[in-house]
């Protein structure tokens, strides 16, 4: 009897485990999904994962900074109103499951950014401050985010062409993030952790 | 014992064995659909569908399941399955209308949000436009469909008088849109162009939702809750300006404040007129806007004061005559948008005015005007989505005039005139969008008027029918009445009056492909029931039998991209118009219109002096006329008008712009038109003058600065 009650016993922890694990082999599934392009089905797994997991955060995220990322790519893409519009909204959804605010800044800004590539010339104005007050925040947030750090830095290169300022101490910044890549931890399995290899490429970019 | 060994096997069992699932997604006209998601609801497992619309989905979940599969602008579809036995599936996706996939309804319409893919004219275009000088009006000006009459100022839209549009705030309508002004100094809006998040510019053929306009109207949509606090500097040839933005959690004030006093740059530069009082204005306004759980509250208050005085030369008197002005405006407009129970949306507002004015003068005898206008607009409507082919809305409002007007003069005797006119008009307006698929589309409305001056009622339908080609050509057409109530200045003849109207008939195509515009226009308008008489001192000899009508062709073509740095658009409008009313003695062009009409905007980037250039060219061919030395009627042409400006913002530091801004550069000669004499002269002669521009040319120097909490923000529109 004992036996029979410690054998269902195993095999009903087995399941309730098994749903983290199926959750954590899902996400995996997805993002290796889209380490291989394959963005539509990257998307629509995260999006199933997002539905049945209300307190996951990380779907949404990814399902953002994909659509960004494809967005960011390639300004001259049809469908960049819809990746503009599936960021926004992934990323209110990760907001509402308390994620990690020093990361989904980072987003926002990135998606301003994809508004800011599109009509430079009308929206300037508006975006430049916005976009720079949303990496402001996710360094004071949490000043240890990698992300937070190379963005601003990369976006104050890159518009220094309106501003007009010198874009040395940038380039130091970006120097140090690295360091900041390196001691970075994750606070949960799939915490975002890119970056480094893009800041490494810039900063080669620039010696050349 | 057994028991365990039975459930453990089929443990095992169920997690080794998988199932297959495959079938075929299209749309109802046999189309294959691929990329569709298709996934078991409440698992991970799914897949998408392949080129040819196939799929095929391995899982071990057995048992009964519910399918779902789902495409971008398609309705979603469940099913459902039994894992235990599969059976090939064809799935048909019904459209899902909205508004990325489906046709714009145009309507005559220029759309310039700053959201909108179709935007013609961007909000921060007036500011930048070489010539405008941040004056809202004269940056429309540039579109196709108006004519420029400069010593007005005013909108003059496809051969209609400027009285015969109107602009909204909101949806609410502004009253007194305009300045006061002297004989030949065009008025200036009241507005600035940074308050609004959008500009929706329709030169005919507009919805049911708004009346009282024979020839179009000017929609403007304020910002909604602003995105940062930040703190404006203004410093300008002409004057000061003030602006800060504070904003809290769901909610924002903002404060504006500007003075324009023209005194410095008329001593610098030497306008035609004597200007005692130079040209001064002081306004300030303040907006606050406050989310609520399912809506927006915005309030608008703003108070102008405007005064000026000069002395010009009149052709009847030997003796420059002194012209005196003063206006004071008190604005107030405060709407809600939101949505209610059933997704039924609700945009309901009030706006108030009171308008205080005063002209004065004085030649051999004073002669001296004070009208003080209060008016009231309340609106309501509601708009719903019924299905996803139908959507409707239905509103009503009612507007409420009163104008006390005082009249004294004492040319033969001292003449004094007291006379209140009061009205109001009631309306009320359905109007329904029907998609028949994403490419064709019916806006179907009627409006509704009742009119206490005239003690009417009118009913005006209008439709309009838009169809989508290709996502690159769209070709529309619609048909409307339109009403307007007479002159204010002929209230006293009521009685033999009837409400104004005007039928349009418009054809609309427009190509649009990444950066680049291009739009034609056809219509032809016709005006019924205008008021005409004989002798305007006379009310028997009142009546509304006088009509008018014009056609014309517009073309516009805009242009972002094809070099880079350069935006540019040119407009060109034919019009020919003829009408007869007033004391017109038969049908004649009138004086507000011209037959060509060209305007060509260029916008330019130079990274070098990090500088955004702009160059504006503008031909209005001559105005007619009348010469009453000559026999026939309004039959001279003035010359044609031409006019170059040039204009540059200067990115100083992030912070500062330099503006610098040169209208009519090349130094044209303009003649607006011809002023004669009332009294014949020695020689049985009437005398002429010409009316000609106060300034030959303009310069405007500022300097705009921004201050926020984020160190790099600055002004310029970026370009």
């Amino acid at each position: 009897m004992r036996l029979y009650i410690l054998i269902l016993a195993t095999i009903l922890l087995q399941n309730t485990a098994q749903a983290q694990q199926s959750e954590n082999r899902a996400m995996q599934k997805a993002l290796a999904m889209w380490g291989q392009e394959q963005n539509n089905e990257a998307c629509m797994l995260l999006e199933r994962i997002s539905k049945l997991n209300d307190k996951n955060w990380l779907a949404p995220y990814y399902i953002a900074f994909i659509n960004i990322s494809e967005a960011l790519k390639n300004s001259t893409n049809k469908n960049i109103e819809n990746n503009i519009i599936t960021a926004e909204k992934n990323i209110q959804l990760a907001y509402s499951r308390q994620g990690d605010v020093s990361e989904l800044l980072c987003l926002e800004g990135m998606k301003y950014t994809i508004e800011l590539t599109i009509d430079p010339m009308n929206k300037g104005r508006e975006l430049l401050p916005l976009i720079r007050g949303k990496y402001m925040k996710a360094i004071r947030v949490n000043n240890k985010n990698p992300r937070a750090h190379y963005l601003l830095a990369y976006f104050s290169i890159r518009s220094s062409k309106f501003t007009g300022a010198d874009t040395k101490k940038y380039y130091s910044n970006l120097d140090k993030s690295i360091g900041l890549f390196d001691i970075f931890e994750k606070q949960e399995m799939f915490s975002p952790t890119w970056g480094k290899k893009s800041v490494e490429k810039i900063l080669k970019n620039k010696n050349d | 014992m057994k028991i365990i060994y039975t459930i453990s096997l089929l443990l095992i069992y169920c997690n080794l064995y998988s199932q297959q699932i495959s079938g075929l997604v299209s749309d109802k006209k046999q189309n294959n659909i691929p990329g569709a998601n298709i996934y078991i609801k409440g698992s991970y497992e799914g897949c998408v569908s392949d080129n040819e619309g196939k799929f095929y989905l391995e899982t071990k979940i057995r048992g009964k399941q519910i399918l779902v599969i789902s495409f971008l602008g398609y309705q979603q579809k469940e099913i459902n399955i039994d894992l235990d036995n599969p059976s090939y599936l064809k799935i048909i996706l019904k459209e899902e209308y909205n508004e990325l996939n489906t046709v714009t309804i145009t309507a005559g319409n220029f759309n310039s949000s700053s959201k909108t893919k179709v935007a013609v004219l961007k909000p921060l275009d007036v500011l930048t436009t070489a010539g405008s000088t941040g004056n809202l009006v004269s940056a429309f000006q540039t579109l196709p469909g108006t004519s420029n009459i400069g010593e007005s100022g005013k909108l003059y839209i496809r051969g209609g008088s400027s009285r015969e549009s109107q602009i909204f705030i909101d949806g609410m309508r502004v009253f007194n849109p305009y300045t006061c002004s002297s004989t030949n100094s065009p008025v200036r809006s009241r507005f600035s162009p940074l308050l609004f998040k959008g500009m929706n510019f329709n030169t005919g053929g507009y919805s049911a939702e708004y009346g009282q306009a024979l020839s179009g109207i000017l929609l403007l949509d304020t910002e909604d809750i602003p995105r940062e606090e930040f703190t404006n500097i203004n410093i300008m040839s002409l004057g000061l300006g003030l602006g800060r933005i504070k904003k809290w959690k769901n909610s924002s004030l903002a404060f504006n404040g500007s003075y324009i006093n023209m005194g410095l740059y008329n001593k610098i530069i030497k306008p035609n007129s004597e200007w005692t009082k130079p040209y001064r204005t002081a306004s300030s306004e303040a907006i606050y806007r406050c989310k609520t759980k399912k809506g927006l509250i915005k309030i608008y208050t703003g108070y102008s004061d405007t005064k000026f005085e000069l002395y010009s030369q009149d052709i009847n008197y030997n003796d420059k005559i002194k012209h005196s002005s003063e206006d004071k405006n008190i604005y107030i407009n405060t709407n809600y948008k939101g949505v209610l129970k059933h997704n039924i949306l609700l945009k309901t507002g009030i706006a108030f005015s009171i308008n205080n004015k005063k002209q004065r003068n004085t030649a051999n005898y004073k002669q001296e005007i004070g009208i003080k206008d209060k008016n009231l607009h309340a609106k309501f409507k509601l708009s719903k989505r019924l299905n996803n082919n139908i959507s409707t809305s239905v509103g009503a409002e009612y507007f409420q005039k009163e104008m006390n007007i005082n009249k004294s003069s004492n040319e033969y005797y001292n003449f004094k005139l007291r006379l209140k006119q009061k009205s109001n008009n009631s309306a009320f307006f359905v109007e329904n969008d029907i998609y028949f698929s994403r490419n064709t589309a019916i806006r179907i409305g009627i409006r509704g008027e009742y009119s206490s001056m005239h003690r009417k009622y009118s009913i005006s339908p209008r439709i309009n029918l838009t169809h989508r080609i290709n996502t690159e050509n769209n070709l529309s057409f619609s048909y409307g009445i339109f009403t307007q109530d007479a002159e204010d200045k002929y209230f006293a003849m009521k009685e033999n009056l009837n409400i104004e109207k005007s039928q349009h008939y418009i054809i609309n195509y427009q190509y649009r492909i990444k950066g680049k515009t291009l739009r034609i226009d056809l219509f032809h308008k016709k005006y019924s029931n205008l008021t005409k008489y004989a002798n305007i001192k006379i009310a028997d000899s009142f009546s509304s039998n006088g009509s008018a009508y014009a056609n014309g062709l517009e073309i516009f073509f805009r242009d972002d991209n094809t070099i880079k740095n350069l935006q540019y658009w040119i407009s060109y409008s034919f019009l020919n118009t003829k009408r007869n009313n007033k004391d017109y003695p038969y049908e004649v062009s009138p004086n507000f219109s011209s037959k060509h009409n060209l305007s060509v905007v260029t916008k330019y980037w130079l990274q070098a002096i990090k500088s955004l250039i702009s160059v504006s060219y503008s031909f209005n061919s001559g105005r007619p006329y009348n010469n009453p030395n000559k026999e026939k009627f309004m039959n001279e042409i003035s010359p044609n008008y031409n006019n170059l400006n040039l204009s540059i913002s200067y990115l100083i530091s992030p912070q500062t712009i330099l503006f610098a801004s040169v209208s009519n550069i090349a130094g044209f000669d303009n003649i607006y038109t011809y002023k004669y004499s009332t009294k014949l002269n020695n020689n049985n002669y009437y005398d002429v003058m010409p009316i000609k521009p106060d300034r030959k040319r303009f310069i405007m120097i500022g300097l705009f600065m921004t201050i926020s909490k984020n160190k790099n923000k600055n002004q310029i529109n970026e370009l």
